[in-house]
């Protein structure tokens, strides 16, 4: 648990500074290989867009982690200048969708907030499949070239 | 992320968007039924379904709201996770051939 909390950080925080760690590299280029960390910040890119425009002086991510993970972070500077982070951790088991926010109050998350999460997701998959894997998301067959 | 500000969380308006979306109530089992419809039809869910031992296999017919979300979620996780791996492999491959290339160069 810890080790996934871990990479969750390492994936928003990483070794960049902080307003370029979700942008596309620099250096992109498409026979480039892509690290598992890079293909998850293109798609963070797109799952933080999923939710409107982004209130200036926010940060968010919306990303998959894993097979079992799906992971929401917020970051502002509060009125009083100090900066707020949260970070909420989704967690797909057996008996449901485990929610921990900041790594602590757990809860299984049902009724609306369990729908908003499908569609969440359900945009997520979309776009990333079209966007990022140039995949049709309705087959997962490459789109040809 | 019922918690999130209202400001920053727009799934609302998408939902309004969709055509023929259905009323969504938080109330009642039988407004997700509906609801459902338009989000996650039987067929889609099927066509996403995957064999995994960390469901129980039951018909999906039976399944409730609250199972197939889970399913579904589970199912678009294997899918990208799946592509993501072979995006990497793909770039590897490319990455060995062209070593391979300059090996026999």
């Amino acid at each position: 648990m810890a080790s996934i909390f871990q990479k969750a950080l390492m994936l928003i925080t990483g070794t960049e500074k902080p307003g370029d760690v979700f942008k596309m590299p620099k250096n992109f280029r498409p026979l480039k290989k892509l690290t598992e960390r890079e293909l998850i910040q293109l798609e963070s890119e797109i799952g933080s867009k999923l939710f409107g425009p982004i209130p200036a002086g926010h940060r968010r991510e919306f990303f998959n982690l894993d097979k079992n993970t799906w992971i929401w972070h917020e970051e502002y500077r509060g009125a009083d200048g100090k900066m707020h982070t949260s970070t909420t951790r989704y967690e797909v088991q057996e008996k449901g969708v485990l929610k921990a926010q900041d790594g602590a109050q757990y809860s299984y998350i049902e009724g609306e907030e369990l729908q908003n999460l499908v569609l969440a997701v359900q945009m997520y998959y979309e776009q990333v499949m079209r966007h990022v894997y140039h995949r049709d998301p309705a087959t997962g067959q490459k789109f040809s070239a | 992320m019922s918690e999130t500000p209202n400001n920053v969380y727009r799934l609302d308006d998408y939902r309004q968007q969709r055509a023929g979306a259905a009323e969504f109530d938080n109330s009642t089992d039988v407004a997700f039924h509906e609801a459902r419809k338009d989000l996650l039809s039987l067929e889609e869910a099927r066509r996403l379904a995957i064999s995994t031992d960390m469901f129980v296999k039951k018909p999906l017919e039976t399944l409730s709201f609250s199972e197939q979300a889970i399913r579904y979620i589970a199912s678009v996780s294997v899918n990208i996770e799946a592509a993501r791996i072979d995006m990497m492999g793909y770039r590897n491959n490319v990455s060995q051939n062209k070593s391979d290339y300059d090996l026999a160069a």
